[in-house]
């Protein structure tokens, strides 16, 4: 009954927000907070003494911000910790994966029989996952990203919902020069047409094939996978269990639907990326000194 | 670091898994919610003449944790879990619905101020006003004249809180000190635009004239009552809204708070002209605090004064006020050179 709620929890959380706002509203006329909130602002003045009245009060705040007790906003858990605050590939857990509601699968009905060996059973119509599964294959993930960009591969994040853009776009920042992302939507012939899409020039001499593809929603990016696929670039992706496990090279078996399993996961490969650019960077460095040292040696002295 | 000690680093070896399982399955896990938090000196050794030993471990630990225990039964499992106690102050004070949380919440901050303002005399002086130096002490001097003044005016308006509360020396954003009374769970993290029935007779004990309160007069005009007295502060942006609901007696520690209102400009004082008898501007804005005490009969009954010893209380409170935190407090908030 649980499960079957969170699936079609779309007119639920409808129901909720309007309840919410309803309930909103009758706080707010309850709240002692502040009266410059109330009023709309009209001029830019009125901004103005608006962010002075709210950096006043922050000051406020701030001066009664250590009193109390030990618990703070740094020390519990916030909701925005599961994009801000990547989990590291060896701390992953299973708590974790199931708090994210990385387990639960589509419909029965839908599940493709080449996920068979990824699914735990199925409960009130819908497959589980077998997470005993999928953490493993996870780990494996890590090492792959890792690997490629400890070589100096390019690694891209393709995560083409709305709620995917912002997990996309913070796990290739974190890759830094190494890692890119597709937030939007990926658009055909990228890599298949790429000489039309970037110029010849750009095609010849710049590398535009990156070095691992990893698919936060393989279904609506399936012409990408194809892409990827003939331009024989190795593939990472959440799969669910309307999907057959082999279009992507090293499969995640997971919930492709819930924003903080695409969190998790791509935090997770992101940071262990990060890694891997470290030690690029570093071997760099040590083999620039060696050249550096090696031509200072071969110059004869002044 | 080099190459290879990242890749250890970075994978997960066997046993590194393993003996992180094993430490996992040991610890019990479990939430933790509010814990009061250390005071900066010893409880054992007291608080000089002011609190012997055991008042002082009454309060500190006792009280304190009592109420974040309470509180932490209260938020288990809601939306206020993970907020800090500030958060949960604020939070509680805008739905009606929490009432005992923001209770409890603002019971504890006020009580932790309070207690952080406080320090065991030093072992060669009596107190520490030899720290009380620069900005605040002339501020002290310039509004009360010296601070043994600004000592019977704060003791007056200890003396006239009938009820339990907190007494604060506060100040705003311009650097200027006020004395404000906070009754019963109240807190000056949420103002109230009206003066309560509770605030208007703390003043007619104190000795103020009764000022009506009205929303036109919230606008920064400076005014004051009588010289010498506790300006009633103001807070413009912390008021209450314009539909807000009518007194609840529901709800007598909310109503009760901290009322921040303006009174009505009896003697306006405009720039550069003299107002005779006052000399003192209104706090203006949000304000600031800087010293507290608990207005408490646990506090002087448990440390043995007696049930009416809340003079004597307050006169050996003054031996025990750490004046560094407070300066320091005060360059925080008001740094501005006059």
């Amino acid at each position: 009954m649980a499960l079957s709620l969170l699936r079609h929890r779309a007119p639920a959380v409808a129901r909720c927000s309007s309840l919410a706002a309803a309930g909103a509203a009758r706080v707010r006329q309850n709240s002692s907070f502040a009266k410059v909130e109330e009023r709309p602002l009209e001029s830019p003045e009125d901004w103005t003494n608006f962010q002075l009245k709210r950096a006043q009060y922050e000051t406020l705040l701030e001066t009664f911000g250590e009193f109390g007790s030990t618990q703070t906003r740094d020390n519990t858990f916030q909701p925005h910790h599961t994009l801000h605050r990547p989990v590291a590939p060896k701390d992953v857990t299973l708590s974790a994966l199931i708090a994210s509601g990385a387990h639960f699968g589509h419909s029965q009905k839908r599940m493709n029989p080449n996920f068979v060996p990824y699914a735990y059973g199925v409960r009130a119509g819908i497959t589980i996952i077998d997470l005993d599964h999928t953490l493993p294959l996870l780990r494996r993930a890590a090492q792959v990203v890792r690997g490629v960009a400890a070589r100096g591969g390019s690694v891209v994040f393709v995560g083409t919902r709305a709620d995917l853009r912002q997990p996309v776009r913070m796990a290739a920042e974190r890759m830094g020069k190494q890692g890119y992302h597709v937030g939007e939507r990926w658009l055909p012939g990228t890599l298949t047409n790429r000489v039309h899409m970037f110029g010849p020039e750009v095609a010849r001499d710049e590398q535009v094939i990156p070095d691992l593809a990893i698919f936060l929603n393989p279904i609506p990016n399936i012409h990408a996978i194809r892409e990827c696929a003939l331009e024989h670039v190795p593939t990472i992706g959440i799969v669910d269990s309307n999907v057959d496990p082999r279009i992507v090279m090293y499969p995640i078996p997971a919930n492709d639907e819930s924003t903080r399993t695409a969190e998790l996961i791509s935090g997770l490969l992101s940071v262990a990326g990060r890694e891997g650019v470290a030690i690029y960077q570093e071997e760099q460095a040590k083999a620039a000194l060696a050249a550096s040292k090696r031509a200072r040696s071969r110059e004869p002295f002044v | 670091m080099s190459s290879i000690s990242l890749r250890l680093a970075a994978s997960t070896s066997r046993a590194a898994r393993l003996a992180s399982v094993r430490t996992q399955a040991c610890r019990v896990p479990s939430r933790a919610l509010h814990k009061r938090k250390e005071l900066s000196y010893p409880i054992e050794g007291g608080l000089g003449k002011f609190l012997p030993p055991h008042a002082l471990q009454m309060i500190a630990v006792d009280y304190q944790q009592g109420l974040l225990d309470r509180l932490n039964d209260l938020i288990r499992g809601t939306a206020l879990e993970n907020k800090s106690i500030v958060q949960t102050v604020v939070e509680a004070a805008r739905d009606p619905n929490k009432v005992l949380e923001f209770n409890y919440a603002s019971e504890a901050l006020n009580n932790s101020f309070f207690l952080e303002c406080v320090k065991p005399p030093p072992d060669n002086a009596t107190s520490h006003e030899h720290k009380l130096i620069g900005m605040l002490e002339r501020r002290i001097g310039f509004h009360w004249g010296s601070l043994a003044h600004f000592q019977s005016s704060f003791g007056a308006a200890v003396q006239g809180m009938f009820s339990s509360g907190w007494v604060w020396l506060v100040c705003d954003q311009t650097g200027q000190l006020g004395i404000m009374p906070t009754f019963g769970a109240g807190t000056l993290l949420v103002s109230a635009r009206k003066a309560s029935e509770t605030f208007l007779e703390w003043q007619r004990i104190v000795g103020e004239p009764v000022v009506p309160y009205s929303e036109e007069d919230l606008l920064p005009r400076a005014s004051s009552p009588t010289p010498g007295a506790p300006p009633p502060p103001s807070s413009p942006a912390s008021g209450l809204s314009h539909n807000a609901p009518p007194v609840n007696p529901h709800q007598p520690a909310r109503s009760m708070s901290s009322q921040l209102g303006r009174p009505r400009d009896m003697y306006k004082n405009s720039k550069g002209k003299d107002s005779g008898p006052t000399k003192f501007d209104v706090l203006g804005g949000v304000v600031y605090p800087l010293l507290c005490v608990s207005v408490h009969e646990h506090a002087w009954v448990g440390a043995g004064y007696g049930v009416w010893g809340k003079e004597e209380y307050m006169k050996r409170f003054w031996s025990v006020v750490d004046w560094e935190k407070v300066c320091q407090m005060y360059m925080k908030v008001a740094p501005v050179e006059r």
